[in-house]
């Protein structure tokens, strides 16, 4: 092993040593490894330039900009009042609604955004209600991340696989939609079961009722501002659907998907210039998370060019074991490193091993885009199953003690580890009726 | 339940006034009843019962709302006399029909109070002070200077978003105002011409609830004589019997240091409360009070209310 690979790997697994332990900001810890292979040349600055997958920075920057006017204008909150007040005060139909929004607006927007939008009215109406938010709380955590798997944009993991493998926006959602929406309604059946007695329905009990509409009140008045802007509303909105239309027919506009999200996220800025303050705009990207990816790119493309990881994709694709098999082991060998590392990381090295095995099994073996699916739906609901999984379940988490909602480690581990090894399941069936039958 | 509810009128109180609490509990009252399916008509009068008792145990009490509850028992009773199925949906109208009066009703209360202030007190030219967070208070200066009157209004700085709440509502209005932190008032004295407030309640101790910090603000301009309006509906009055310092919460806080990392608590209380003698105006709909006319008025719906009591 030459000196350059054990520097590689030394400083990647430091890194994500670093990482998980949250020694401090991640992307300072990117950067840092980044900048010590550098500065020891294990890699050029050209080769470094060249893995930075640029596609990937511009999508996630566009998409923030556009999504952050467009909940600056109101939008999010006026949709979760008016979800609060179609359920008038329903547990039931709170509990249903609210975890479905979360679902679908995390499969378009990204699942922090997500968290952010849904876990403080969530509390209010809930705590209000004199129940407990945290079960309702931690589903939402998990659905923004299961949502967050069924589109390209939904999830960074779905971003860096979807534009490594070349695939499409209809191509990950016809692929991906059947297991996160069987999950979506698993999840919701699981938590049924378990909390039943508090979503039992009040119309016969004329003191929740009242109390149900006095918090529905509340809610609009905390939630929506005084001055609704119709126009502003309609004008990002336009924007948001104009954009994701432009992912859905990708194919015939013969763009890049970073391109059509930066074309939204210019045209949502010009057409509300007039509301929006352009440097506050600006500041909603998080340069910190670009920064990020940007350092994890070179780190992992160091391995790359030094041959580690097409070592490993040569291994894996030539193990005595069956395709399927294989398909399984990275379902849940990507969920297990997952749950306890960034799965960020975890994708980026998985990435360029899988099409170097994809390169050395191609001719014998059909269904090789299964291995793509094999690991967004391990990497993503794998990041379920603890806090520390995912930057949805650490944010959320953050967001509920600011509303005075403590989620311990094990307080979420008791709901979201069961729930996530049945999840793996579902996936694990899916891809196993795929490959024998689709 | 009790506490949730005690919870819930709190926060929505600290956030928008007694008035327009009352205003969301009637309305939140209005869709219960057309989501609830009557069935049993007597039970539905037990259930109703219990949501006035639930209101008027609530800590702090809320006078205006109790005092509306009672109204809406008064009718439910008489609507009450019918006692058949096919009557459901009449019952259910007439009873959001009086929830509606009643609404209305402290609407035209209001609108009376500000055609009384600008009866009763004239404010041309002159410079009016305010500290309270009461949207009576604002209504009322926005009420003047629609009419067309000229002044000005000073703000007493308090916690700051009360008082950027206040300046909001000004500026809204387009009524010209300057600001100075209370506790800076003694330079300003002569700059002042009388002062207004708001109150969240009257008790049976002749004692308004103001917000915290009027009482030595008043005690200030009482000592220097200028002029103090109290502006306040007779339905926010507390009918009932307290005892001096009660309803006056201390909320413990725990703050940062804006520029150090240091933690530090802070205490404050809920309200104060101030003898209704050191107000040389008192503002109703029904008139212009001093404190000793102001009290026999008091003393006449205390008594009503004993009497609404008894049909509990």
């Amino acid at each position: 092993m030459s000196l350059s690979v054990i520097i590689a790997l030394s400083v990647f697994s430091i890194a994500l040593f670093l990482i998980v332990f949250e020694v401090m900001d991640k992307s300072i810890i990117a950067l840092s490894g980044a900048l010590i292979l550098l500065l020891t040349k294990v890699i050029t600055f050209d080769q470094a330039i060249e893995s930075i997958n640029f596609e990937i920075i511009f999508l996630l920057a566009g998409m923030m900009m556009l999504v952050d006017v467009t909940r600056a204008s109101g939008f999010f909150s006026w949709l979760n009042v008016k979800i609060t007040t179609i359920s008038k005060g329903n547990p039931f139909l709170i509990f249903l609604l609210f975890c479905t929004l979360t679902f679908f607006i995390s499969a378009f927007l990204d699942n922090v955004t997500t968290i952010i939008i849904m876990i403080p009215i969530t509390i209010e109406l809930l705590r209000g209600m004199g129940k407990d938010p945290k079960p309702y709380v931690i589903a939402e955590i998990m659905l923004s991340n299961v949502g967050g798997a069924m589109t390209i944009i939904g999830d960074p993991t779905n971003v860096i696989i979807g534009t490594a493998a070349k695939l499409t926006f209809n191509q990950v959602i016809f692929n991906m939609a059947v297991p996160t929406l069987t999950v979506l309604v698993m999840i919701l059946i699981a938590l049924y079961i378990v909390k039943w007695d508090q979503l039992k329905p009040i119309t016969k009990d004329f003191q929740k009722l009242f109390l149900s509409n006095i918090l529905i009140k509340k809610v609009q008045y905390t939630f929506l501002s005084e001055h609704i802007d119709a126009k502003r509303i309609a004008k990002a909105v336009f924007v948001l659907v104009l954009t994701i239309l432009g992912f859905i027919f990708q194919n015939a506009l013969g763009l890049p998907l970073a391109v059509i999200a930066l074309m939204g996220a210019t045209l949502v800025v010009i057409i509300s210039i007039k509301d929006i303050q352009l440097h506050r705009v600006l500041e909603s990207v998080e340069w910190a998370t670009l920064f990020f990816f940007g350092g994890l790119f070179i780190m992992v493309g160091a391995l790359e060019h030094l041959g580690v990881l097409e070592l490993i994709g040569t291994y894996l694709a030539g193990l005595d074991v069956s395709f399927l098999t294989l398909l399984i082991v990275i379902i849940w060998g990507a969920a297990i490193f997952s749950m306890l590392l960034d799965n960020v990381a975890l994708v980026t090295v998985m990435v360029p091993i899988i099409l170097n095995m994809q390169t050395h099994l191609n001719g014998r073996q059909e269904h090789m885009d299964l291995l793509w699916w094999s690991l967004a739906l391990g990497a993503i609901l794998g990041g379920n199953g603890t806090l520390i999984g995912a930057s949805a379940n650490v944010v959320g988490s953050g967001v509920a003690k600011k509303h005075g909602l403590n989620i311990t480690f094990t307080g979420f581990l008791k709901y979201s580890l069961p729930i996530t090894i049945l999840a793996l399941m579902v996936s694990t069936v899916y891809i196993s009726i795929r490959y024998y039958f689709l | 339940m009790q506490d949730t509810i005690s919870t819930l009128f709190r926060q929505i109180e600290l956030d928008k006034g007694t008035t327009e609490l009352d205003t969301i509990v009637l309305s939140a009252l209005v869709d219960a009843i057309k989501q609830y399916p009557i069935t049993d008509i007597k039970k539905f009068q037990e259930i109703f019962k219990e949501i006035i008792a639930l209101i008027c145990q609530t800590e702090p009490k809320i006078a205006i709302l109790m005092d509306h509850m009672f109204d809406v028992y008064e009718e439910l009773l008489k609507v009450f006399q019918y006692d058949s199925k096919e009557n459901q949906e009449k019952i259910k109208s007439k009873l959001l029909k009086k929830i509606d009066e009643v609404i209305k009703d402290q609407k035209n209360k209001k609108q009376q109070l500000l055609k009384n202030a600008k009866k009763y007190v004239n404010i041309e030219g002159k410079s009016i002070l305010i500290f309270d967070h009461s949207h009576t208070v604002q209504d009322v200066l926005t009420y003047l200077h629609n009419s067309g009157e000229k002044f000005k209004v000073i703000v007493a700085e308090q916690d700051i978003y009360k008082t950027e709440d206040i300046i909001a509502s000004l500026h809204k209005s387009n009524i010209p105002f300057e600001v100075i932190p209370s506790y800076m008032l003694s330079h300003y004295e002569q700059n002042v011409d009388m002062l207004f407030f708001g109150a969240v309640t009257l008790k049976n101790t002749y004692d308004f609830v103001l917000d915290p910090g009027s009482l030595a603000i008043i005690s200030e301009f009482h000592l220097t004589k200028k002029k103090t309006v109290m502006f306040i509906t007779t339905s926010k009055f507390s009918l009932w019997k307290s005892k001096r310092g009660t309803e006056v919460y201390h909320h413990p806080q725990n703050r940062l240091h804006s520029r150090q990392k240091i933690e530090y608590k802070r205490l404050k209380f809920s309200h104060d409360r101030v003898p209704s003698k050191l107000f040389d105006i008192i503002i109703t709909e029904e008139g212009n009070f001093t404190a000793s006319e102001l009290k026999k008025n008091y003393d006449e719906k205390f008594k009503e209310r004993q009497k609404q009591k008894k049909l509990l």
